[in-house]
């Protein structure tokens, strides 16, 4: 699943953005946004966050969300992965940006 | 009486539902962000088997000022040191027509929660370096 996500930036000019996902393969990403479009495994993204990922068109790194990505869909998100990935606490703190 | 009795058979691991895993960048000099540029993490209650990895960079037009110009995949193991078993980095001035390619000898089984990451760097400026990483492998239940 192709999904765009909010990126951080580290300083490090040989690493300079960190991507919140445990498994992701990069497409493209601004730094100076800061964005990312990555592919993910579908595994990784709840079905809610899916649905609302096949319904906010992200065509490009610049134009905005048409409706801002909601707490509750990030709480989802990062629960599913610290499940998935069995590591207690939310390590990853994904959002749709 | 029962005298003996046989365990169930545990399936061979290529049986137990193996998902085939593979990741590919390619990226040439300006076109690509510096770092990492894929990451496979090893999730929960599986293995995986990574059987093949690639690294190689290329230059069409020689650069103008020498740096960095590295193409690497990095093991980390959960809780563990990294390694880099492919890993093609020059630091000198590249002349067109310069080839550097490293292929994984062997095979790795990365336990869960280690990551895979493909990455790629170019500081090296001007002129044109052809990037590019890509693993394979089988993840499998544990």
């Amino acid at each position: 699943m192709i999904v765009r996500v909010g990126i951080t930036l580290t300083g490090n000019v040989l690493q300079p953005l960190s991507i919140p996902l445990p498994t992701w393969s990069l497409l493209v990403a601004d730094v100076t946004i800061p964005r990312a479009i990555v592919d993910v495994p579908d595994g990784d993204v709840p079905a809610d966050v899916a649905a609302y990922v096949a319904a906010t068109p992200t065509p490009d790194l610049i134009t905005p969300l048409l409706t801002p990505f909601p707490a509750a869909l990030a709480r989802s998100w990062r629960e599913h992965l610290a499940r998935r990935y069995d590591l207690g606490e939310a390590r990853w703190k994904p959002e749709v940006a | 009486m029962r005298i003996s009795s046989y365990a169930v058979a545990r399936p061979a691991w290529y049986d137990r539902q193996p998902v085939e895993i593979a990741y590919q960048f390619s990226g040439s000099t300006g076109g690509f962000t510096n770092g990492d540029q894929f990451t496979y993490t090893v999730p929960a209650g599986k293995l995986f088997y990574l059987d093949s990895a690639f690294g190689g960079q290329w230059v069409a037009t020689a650069v103008t000022a020498s740096g960095v110009c590295q193409s690497a995949v990095v093991i980390t193991p959960s809780g563990g040191t990294s390694v880099q078993p492919v890993d093609t980095r020059t630091y000198v001035q590249l002349t067109a027509g310069t080839t550097q390619i490293q292929n994984l000898g062997g095979s790795i089984l990365v336990k869960p929660a280690g990551t895979v990451i493909g990455y790629a760097v170019i500081t090296a400026t001007g002129g044109d370096v052809r990037m590019s990483c890509a693993v394979h492998g089988i993840e499998f239940s544990q």
